[in-house]
């Protein structure tokens, strides 16, 4: 312990006489701890147990942990205690890997100041504004009453369960070979427990979700497109097994191909752990994201469900989608596939989807309307939900047109003659006598309301609930701009 | 030898009178004079007694024949065929009607003709309500019902066939009586109220009884056979305060009939009529309750007093494809009421100039458009 404060003491001596310092050279390992007490406020006991934690959680999670204590930050480089932080892990070239992800808590002991700051690509990423506020109240509840030690654990294995999460997640962690280096992850494309900001007090990553729908353990991913779009079908909740994914992609590939329009399909399991706005929000997001959509009118449908709550949005882009997929027709393709997601037949549903899309699609071709989208002879035109309606009348099968146009008329024909008929039979027995009352004759000699008992009923009043079926939905857009439009609701 | 039937003459020229509703007097068409009825009464009272007992007399007679079988082949087929017949005592042309007429006119003279053998002794009536409207207003009345009924065949529209509209005098029972009705029923009372998740309902349960009198007085009933009973309901009521004294001066001019439907068989109707307002008063007392179920009734009808009248109707009956249509009207109100037959021709004719123009262009805007 004492070999340990001295060399806190001589490198901490060090920075402060270089104001700043110069960084290590590349290269060459940190020279702090994981823990590195220079307050003197731990125990050997405590030092060395938070060490090998610090150390094992850094590992597996390949993010540098570090905890540093201090008597008075304003004795160091520094405005401020997050200055002087950042000064101190510069200058110590704390962090790992290429882009030196690490998190470092600093105390100053004097006036109780801490600061808490993340550095690196990957560390930006783990840790973002929802976990940072997770790691800093894990540390500020469990150092109460002068636990340091205590709070300092809390705060590490809150860190870890942080760390282990993303690794859950798939995400890469060869942080050699990062794909994005230097960008910044946005939050909302991952976020560990968050719903509105609010944070979870004890997040579990390592529990499986309650969810209603079955999981195909063994669901292989698709194979990425040729072209290196993202696929048709994206089943991120893993709701639907390997084969009904692929023939569903291939459905949806032959629309594409035929019809020159693409639908997609894509599946979370929550859509606020990736935007703080709502389901239409998400997918736009998915859709803009993706790059979906085809043509230089990046023309397409997408339909997302969130499995958690059961909430779906289906949106188009595009002045062709938009002319395509206005609201009756939105309308059409909802009726066929909610009744098949309340059932929880998910194959089922999107087949539906699929199908009355290309249904939509083959009507809108059939009407002569070019899709080829490089065309600019519709660009810029306003079409509105009013000009294209699928399955309006002239385009009613024969025997159904022929039924309408000679039932209607007979069924009124009939009526009118029925009613004419009506008039020529007027002579009725009469039952009654009112006329011959004599007034004020009515005399009443018993009259009795006796009460004999009382009952009483109680009735469970029926709640709304998700599996009483979809509730109302929502619509937006189609305001004829080309830009995103759609419905949402509950399944 | 005294005739069984009267003509009323003008004392003035001898024409024949008519009772004219408009002003309640007996007017001669030839001369233009009118006299007030009682005065014509007490003219023609020895002549309607000696017709009256000419009648009661040729009755007897014809009774004591068959009896010892010793009538006329040709006057039992008269009296086994429902007729009788009559002379004229103005052209003294025989008359052949109806045993129940009383009151006709003489179809080669023209002269209106009373039976008083009909309303003598225990066959007087102890009513009549004269006619209020003329022939002219009735016919009038029959060309507005005809108007906008589409489906009429032509021939009733026809003016002559109008013209055969008459006016009869119709006999009638009027019934005075007493309701009573004795009524049991299960009723409740149920409010709600919300509870937590529950919604609770309370009911209170009653047992209610009421019982009470209601009061009729001149329920009517026809008393004539020939007179369907549904269209002699249906041009009710008459304003009953009108009725006169019965006297056979009314009915020059119109036609009449006797009744041939006894008291009791009419009282049954009266009194299901009766009965079933009874019960809707008393059951209409029951008020407040949600529900109410009945456990049980008891509804009975006191005859009361029991008036003969006569009552005007103008009636037009038509002949249609074997089938008869009777167009009635009420003589004093004016209520008028028919069955008409309905012309299939025209039927489909209309249904075809309604669908076809609405099919066509339906079928124009499904395969040309």
């Amino acid at each position: 312990m004492k070999k340990r404060i001295c060399t806190a003491l001589i490198l901490l001596l060090a920075f402060s006489l270089c104001f700043g310092g110069t960084a290590l050279a590349e290269g060459t390992e940190p020279g702090l701890d994981h823990i590195t007490d220079a307050a003197g406020i731990l125990s050997a006991e405590q030092l060395s147990k938070l060490e090998s934690l610090a150390a094992q959680y850094s590992e597996q999670g390949q993010v540098e942990l570090y905890i540093v204590t201090m008597e008075d930050y304003s004795e160091y480089p520094g405005d401020d205690v997050v200055d002087c932080a950042g000064q101190l892990y510069e200058y110590f070239s704390l962090g790992s890997g290429a882009d030196r992800s690490g998190v470092l808590l600093l105390l100053s002991m004097k006036e109780l100041d801490y600061a808490l700051i993340v550095r690196g690509s990957y560390g930006s990423y783990c840790f973002g504004e929802d976990n940072m506020g997770l790691a800093e109240t894990a540390f500020l509840n469990g150092c109460g009453g002068g636990n340091w030690a205590g709070g300092m654990e809390d705060y590490l294995n809150q860190c870890g369960d942080i760390l282990l999460t993303a690794r859950a997640n798939n995400l890469s962690l060869d942080q050699t070979n990062l794909t994005l280096p230097g960008q910044t992850y946005p939050y909302m494309m991952y976020r560990y427990g968050v719903t509105d900001g609010a944070g979870q007090s004890e997040p579990q990553p390592t529990e499986t979700p309650a969810e209603p729908v079955q999981a195909d353990p063994t669901t292989a991913s698709q194979p990425p497109r040729a072209d290196g779009r993202v696929n048709h079908v994206t089943d991120e909740a893993d709701i639907l097994t390997a084969d009904q994914e692929l023939r569903l992609e291939s459905k949806a590939n032959e629309i594409s191909q035929n019809l020159n329009f693409d639908v997609y399909i894509y599946t979370v399991w929550n859509y606020r752990d990736r935007t703080s706005g709502d389901v239409n929000a998400c997918a736009m997001d998915i859709y803009t994201y993706y790059d979906m959509g085809s043509g230089a009118g990046r023309d397409g449908l997408l339909l997302l469900l969130s499995m958690q709550d059961r909430d779906y949005s289906i949106i188009h882009y595009g002045y062709y989608g938009e002319y395509c997929f206005g609201d009756h027709n939105l309308d059409l393709i909802e009726s066929a596939f909610l009744d098949d997601f309340r059932r929880n037949d998910w194959e089922g549903g999107f087949s539906d989807y699929l199908s009355v899309s290309e249904d939509v699609l083959r009507t809108a071709a059939a009407h002569n309307l070019s899709l080829e989208k490089e065309d600019q002879s519709f660009r810029g035109q306003a079409y509105t939900g009013n000009t294209y309606r699928y399955g309006v009348t002239g385009k009613l099968p024969v025997p159904l047109r022929l039924l309408i146009a000679l039932g209607g008329p007979s069924i009124a024909a009939l009526i009118v003659c029925s009613t004419f008929k009506a008039q020529m039979k007027t002579a009725k027995e009469r039952t009654t006598a009112e006329d011959y009352v004599v007034p004020g004759s009515a005399t009443l000699r018993i009259r009795e309301d006796r009460f004999t008992h009382r009952t009483e009923t109680r009735t469970k009043i029926q709640t709304e609930s998700h599996s009483s079926g979809g509730g109302g939905r929502s619509s937006f857009g189609g305001g004829g701009g080309g830009g995103f439009g759609g419905h949402s609701g509950k399944f | 030898m005294p005739s069984k039937i009267t003509n009323y003459q003008c004392p003035a020229c001898t024409g024949p009178l008519r009772f004219d509703g408009a002003s309640g007097k007996l007017c001669c068409d030839f001369c233009g004079s009118s006299f007030p009825v009682q005065e014509i009464e007490a003219l023609y009272q020895d002549k309607l007694d000696q017709a009256a007992q000419a009648a009661v007399q040729q009755q007897a007679k014809e009774e004591a024949q068959a009896a010892a079988g010793t009538m006329d082949e040709w006057e039992q087929e008269q009296i086994q065929a429902g007729m009788k017949s009559y002379n004229c005592p103005s052209c003294g042309a025989e008359l052949i009607c109806d045993a129940t007429t009383a009151a006709t006119s003489c179809p080669y003279c023209g002269n209106p003709t009373v039976v008083p053998g009909q309303f003598h002794g225990m066959l007087k009536p102890d009513y009549i309500l004269p006619f209020k409207l003329d022939k002219e207003a009735a016919k009038t009345a029959l060309r507005n019902f005809y108007k906008g009924k589409r489906l009429l065949p032509r021939a009733f529209t026809e003016e002559n066939h109008i013209e055969e509209i008459k006016g009869v005098y119709v006999p009638f029972w009027l019934f005075d009586g007493q309701g009573d009705a004795d009524l049991h029923y299960a009723a409740t009372k149920s409010s709600s109220h919300r509870s937590g998740d529950y919604m609770v309902t309370v009911t209170d349960h009653y047992d209610v009884r009421r019982a009470g009198t209601v009061d009729f007085q001149r329920i009517p009933a026809d008393s004539s056979r020939k007179m369907p009973d549904a269209h002699m309901d249906a041009i009710e009521p008459y304003n009953f305060s009108e009725l006169k004294p019965f006297s056979t001066a009314y009915m020059p001019g119109f036609l009449a009939e006797r009744y041939d439907v006894e008291v009791d068989e009419c009282a049954q109707r009266a009194r299901r009529r009766a009965a079933n307002t009874t019960e809707s008063i008393i059951a209409g007392t029951v008020k407040g309750y949600s529900s109410t179920t009945p456990l049980g009734k008891n509804v009975l009808v006191r005859r009361g007093a029991v008036k003969y009248v006569m009552l005007p109707v103008w009636l037009l009956s038509t002949r249609w494809k074997d089938q008869s249509f009777l167009f009635a009207m009420n003589g004093q109100t004016g209520k008028l009421i028919g069955d008409l037959p309905v012309s299939m021709g025209r039927y489909w004719g209309w249904f075809g100039a309604i669908a076809g123009p609405l099919a066509a262009i339906l079928l124009a805007i499904f395969f040309l458009l």
